[in-house]
């Protein structure tokens, strides 16, 4: 147990010092710059102009939710393709056909998902 | 009795940042927080699939779910963003909810604690570091059919998603009537040509009773 | 070691977590989170019984929660493209909105 703890020791010093980092320099920024006054008149985008209504934000287009949705498939395909790729040269000499063929199939199943999307002009950002 | 080193603390520090950060997911107000929240839960129950030398496993949770999902979720949260804020964010029957799921909590807790049989240690029968090749073994001679199976879920499952999100796109594909197509997204309107997710002019929400 | 019940306690309370967010929230996005968390929770039991078990070089629960999480990443992309075709037609992903049948 305590060799074990004592493995992550250093990712621990890791995270201390990228959180201490973080959180330092904010503090500093705080500490040494200049506080201006803010009041709520002062914060909307247009001082002297324009109330501000609505949602400030505008809205993503539906093609980044398709560009994720693609990079799930693939990401899938990755996590069961890489112990495939780390045993697949001992195995293929035992049984090539379940090997290749398994994986082949696999990632054709997959592909069709792909080339649907591909179809449907999924990745069309003309438009 | 017990010695103070029998106490986990890694594994305590794990599970105390990764159940404090399902509770902010599952409570926070501002959804794009809620998101932040699970992905740290993700994050968190990686490190205890490490802890539980799981390795691959651990990793394949950061990359599909960290990776993947909370990106996912987080496109979904940007997209369905609207003014109304002004609900309170827990319904009526909460008080409902809370009390089933605090039995539920109960129910599974309580054997749990009382039970002695699983106050078991663990197995010290495997050798981690060839980990990986049995799993790529295993899914090789045992489990090649669950692997094209799950290839098929994953294929209906993706052409389902892009056909579902995609579903008024010939409206909006259409290169002629771009201006009379943001005209009246302002409007409620059922029809498929007024409500087209990526025109950055429909800030006005529909306001229901 | 950490003994197997501090696991299980673990995943029942973020299990418990994630039913109480899926009972409660009214936004249909965060009611699969809670979902979501719920599964994340049931990998976590497997993975603990699987390292406990007496026949560990087997991996059955590492398998088990392999194809868990393909199958959960399929469920998240299928639900949160209803989610969307959702708020195209109703404007709104609070689930109280959603009491038409034809919409």
């Amino acid at each position: 147990m305590q060799s074990q703890l004592s493995q992550y020791l250093p990712v621990l010093m890791f995270l201390m010092v990228t959180i201490g980092f973080a959180v330092g320099t904010l503090a500093f920024s705080v500490i040494a710059g200049k506080v201006g006054r803010r009041t709520r008149t002062k914060d909307i985008p247009y001082e002297c102009g324009m109330v501000p209504e609505g949602p400030g934000n505008a809205r993503l287009s539906v093609k980044f939710f398709l560009v994720a949705l693609l990079f799930v498939l693939f990401d899938i395909e990755v996590v069961f393709m890489y112990p495939w790729a780390v045993t697949y040269k001992e195995l293929l000499a035992k049984h090539f056909a379940s090997v290749v063929g398994g994986m082949l199939s696999f990632m054709g199943i997959l592909f069709v998902g792909y080339l649907y999307a591909l179809k449907k002009k999924a990745f069309d950002w003309k438009s | 009795m017990r010695m103070l080193s029998d106490i986990p603390i890694a594994f305590l520090m794990i599970a105390a940042v990764t159940l404090v950060s399902a509770v902010c997911a599952m409570s926070l107000r501002n959804l794009v927080h809620c998101g932040l929240c699970l992905v740290l839960t993700f994050v968190g129950l990686a490190a205890t699939y490490l802890h539980l030398s799981a390795e691959f496993v651990g990793f394949a949770q950061v990359l599909v779910y960290v990776g993947a999902v909370a990106i996912l979720i987080v496109f979904t949260i940007l997209l369905t963003r609207n003014a109304e804020v002004t609900l309170s964010p827990v319904s009526q029957s909460s008080l409902v909810g809370l009390g089933i799921a605090i039995a539920v909590c109960g129910s599974l807790v309580l054997p749990l604690v009382t039970s002695p049989s699983l106050r078991r240690l663990p197995a010290q029968s495997l050798a981690p570091d060839a980990q990986v090749q049995r799993i790529g073994e295993k899914l090789m001679a045992q489990y090649v059919i669950p692997l094209e199976a799950l290839a098929l879920v994953l294929t209906a499952a993706m052409i389902g998603a892009v056909v579902i999100a995609m579903r008024d796109d010939p409206e909006r594909n259409d290169p002629s009537p771009s201006p009379q197509n943001q005209k009246d997204t302002g409007s409620v309107s059922n029809s498929p040509a007024g409500t087209a997710l990526n025109s950055s002019s429909s800030t006005s929400s529909s306001q229901r009773p | 070691m950490t003994p197997l019940h501090y696991y299980l306690i673990f995943a029942a309370l973020l299990f418990s977590v994630g039913l109480a967010g899926a009972l409660m929230r009214r936004n249909a996005i965060l009611v699969l989170i809670g979902i979501e968390l719920m599964l994340n929770a049931a990998n976590l039991n497997f993975i603990a019984f699987w390292r406990y078990s007496p026949t560990a070089n087997e991996l059955v629960g590492l398998m088990f929660v392999l194809f868990s999480i393909g199958i959960a990443a399929a469920e998240a992309a299928v639900g949160l493209a209803i989610i969307i075709s959702i708020y195209r037609h109703h404007r709104s992903t609070q689930l109280q909105h959603v009491d038409r049948l034809k919409g």
